[in-house]
């Protein structure tokens, strides 16, 4: 699958990050012609979440997905396993399934009506008598399956990499983390729905703000605070960040920043946003399952809660508002983010609604917290592409003395770090020098 | 919500009503395109809901009824408010620090097509109509949302007023970063 990369740009990825990864180039953010080699050398090796588990109960149910720039077909089969299929006719080349989502006896492709089951293989050819010998073999017509499919805690993740590591392997300790939201109950999470946006920025802009950018919200995100004036709960979550916020960098390019709560802070520790736990019903469902979420995460983890964290390449999750997201990459200079509402499974039915009632007033395009991420996003995008500007590396250097903790797993420092945003490029940059 | 389908034609309103549905709606346009939100909110009732669902790609199935525009609602929604959480969304645009509307985009909003229908409460209409919301932002940055309105609009003391609104948005994913303007 590797095309040949002229020698001279070649030549050049060793140089788009300084050793330590404190120096990025801006051509990360806008070349065309990286842009054209990451898309086999990081989207076409990492492990790619695609969708949840819970999307698709029963056998035929699928949806549309994306792996990088890739339609895929994500569906469960007759035996009840979940396949990956590239949403393209082996014939021609025609998308064979155009919906977003349904329930699926075949995929029939529209073009010249071939017809595929939901394991992929091919069922049906019009006047196949007529078109091909009597023991045609159809067993390599079949649609294109994605060879390695792994899941955790109902995420799929797919791998175009059929010699990848295990998921359990790259996700490694992420999944300690990841756990305090996905796994809080013995029924897990479902989702809700899928909200899609696209932002005129390079996919690495939104994955590394997630991965502990925490920086950028007092200035991004400004006019929140500044509508709740004197919110008690307000002024406690800033400071909150101050003192138990601390950034962790991971093996294989994941991070994220974190809250760790002081033992006796029973309150702090509880998950969601004041203002979701202050809609009536929510606090105190929350409240009520805090004691089966602690003893499934254990004496570290209940006090831990996730802020934001990137599990390398472009899988997003923010925990106080229940959802997680993908970056799709769109071309150098655009991204379509697809956002996911999680709730617990066994939740009651108002929980859930003000869970995804939650997430659309703060996350997505209309949201008061993303329409601002947003314009900065596409600001940076633009800003780094100019002639002259272009020539010169972002700095990436805050946070130089984080090392190790001696409860969390990785490289651990206080919030205003861009070690973690270190970590992925160095992980972007390692998979970009092998071609 | 009922929708298009079970059309009883625009003839239960008298012709002053229609008119007067008529001039809110194109007052309330005018209020959002000169960005007077605390006027807008002026217009809405207390309890008043306002939705955005997503739309999704929904294919006919081979001997059922073709594909209703309901088909393809899906549960989740770009905004889900009631009037508390608008009148929060109002009072970030007025903060000076919004910076996806600082400097604010330039819109202007067609309204047309207006049908009224009795609605489900006495002094309630439901209010078909259509939009075009069409949005310079910055330099160059254009956009366009069209589509359906559905509200209802309700009699009180203060003249008509906003009681509830469903959106159907004529696209499948959102083109752009920013939706922060009402529709
Ligand atoms: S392209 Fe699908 S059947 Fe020909
Ligand atoms: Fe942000």
């Amino acid at each position: 699958m590797a095309r040949n990369v002229d020698p001279n740009l070649e030549a050049e990825i060793p140089g788009l990050l300084s050793e330590d990864g404190t120096w990025v180039s801006r051509r990360l953010f806008f070349d065309p012609e990286l842009y054209e080699i990451e898309k086999e050398r990081v989207f076409g090796r990492s492990w790619l979440m695609v969708g949840h588990e819970s999307q698709i109960p029963n056998p035929g149910d699928f949806f549309l997905s994306f792996m990088g720039e890739q339609s895929v077909i994500v569906v469960r089969d007759n035996a009840g396993a979940v396949r990956v299929h590239l949403n393209t006719c082996p014939h021609r080349g025609m998308p064979v399934c155009r919906e977003d989502r349904g329930n699926a006896r075949t995929f029939f492709c529209v073009y010249h009506g071939w017809n595929f089951s939901r394991d992929g293989s091919l069922v049906g050819i019009p006047n196949q008598r007529a078109s091909y010998p009597e023991d045609f073999d159809t067993s390599n017509l079949g649609l294109i399956a994605v060879p390695r499919i792994e899941t955790y805690c109902g995420l799929i993740f797919a791998n175009h990499d059929a010699d990848a590591m295990s998921l359990e392997d790259y996700l490694g300790d992420m999944t300690w983390y990841l756990d305090t939201s996905l796994n809080r109950r013995a029924g897990g999470v479902e989702v809700v729905g899928v909200q899609k946006w696209r932002i005129g920025t390079n996919w690495k802009v939104p994955a590394e703000n997630m991965i502990g950018d925490v920086a950028h919200a007092p200035a991004t995100h400004s006019s929140v605070f500044q509508i709740a004036p004197g919110d008690p709960a307000a002024e406690q979550a800033l400071k909150s960040v101050l003192e138990y916020g601390r950034n962790v960098a991971l093996p294989n390019g994941h991070g994220g920043t974190f809250r760790v709560y002081p033992k006796d802070d029973v309150e702090g520790r509880l998950p969601g946003e004041t203002a979701l736990r202050d809609v009536p019903g929510v606090g105190e469902y929350l409240a009520s399952i805090q004691a089966e979420a602690e003893e499934r995460l254990g004496p570290v983890r209940k006090h831990l809660k996730i802020a934001t964290c990137t599990t390398f390449p472009n899988l997003s999750l923010l925990g106080s508002n229940f959802t997680f997201r993908v970056a799709h990459p769109r071309g150098p200079m655009k991204t379509e983010v697809w956002s996911w509402v999680f709730v617990d499974c066994d939740a009651p039915s108002e929980v859930k609604d003000a869970m995804k009632k939650f997430f659309s007033l703060t996350f997505g395009p209309g949201g008061i917290f993303e329409q601002d991420d947003g314009e900065n996003w596409e600001g940076v995008t633009y800003g780094a592409s100019g002639v002259g500007a272009s020539e010169h590396a972002f700095h990436y250097g805050a946070g130089l003395d984080a090392g190790p903790h001696p409860e969390l797993p990785g490289t651990v420092s206080r919030v205003y770090s861009e070690h973690t945003q270190r970590g992925m490029y160095r992980r972007w940059h390692d998979l970009m020098l092998v071609p | 919500m009922s929708h298009s389908s079970d059309d009883t034609l625009g003839t239960a309103a008298s012709l002053e009503e229609q008119h007067a549905v008529e001039q809110f709606l194109y007052r309330e346009a005018r209020l959002l395109d000169e960005r007077r939100y605390l006027d807008w909110l002026g217009l809405l009732t207390d309890d008043c809901t306002y939705r955005v669902p997503i739309r999704e790609n929904v294919l006919a199935v081979r001997g059922k009824p073709p594909v209703t525009i309901d088909d393809e609602l899906s549960e989740l929604a770009y905004f889900d408010d009631d009037k508390l959480t608008l009148a929060a969304k109002v009072l970030r645009l007025g903060t000076g620090t919004s910076w996806g509307e600082n400097p604010p985009s330039r819109t202007r909003r067609i309204v047309s097509n207006v049908e009224i229908a009795p609605g489900e409460n006495p002094g309630e209409h439901l209010v078909h109509s259509n939009l075009v919301l069409h949005r310079s932002r910055r330099v160059d940055q254009v956009s366009q949302f069209t589509g359906q309105r559905r509200d209802v609009l309700r009699r009180t003391d203060k003249g008509l007023l906003l009681a509830r609104r469903l959106v159907v948005l004529d696209m499948s994913i959102c083109d752009s970063s920013h939706m922060g303007n009402f529709f």
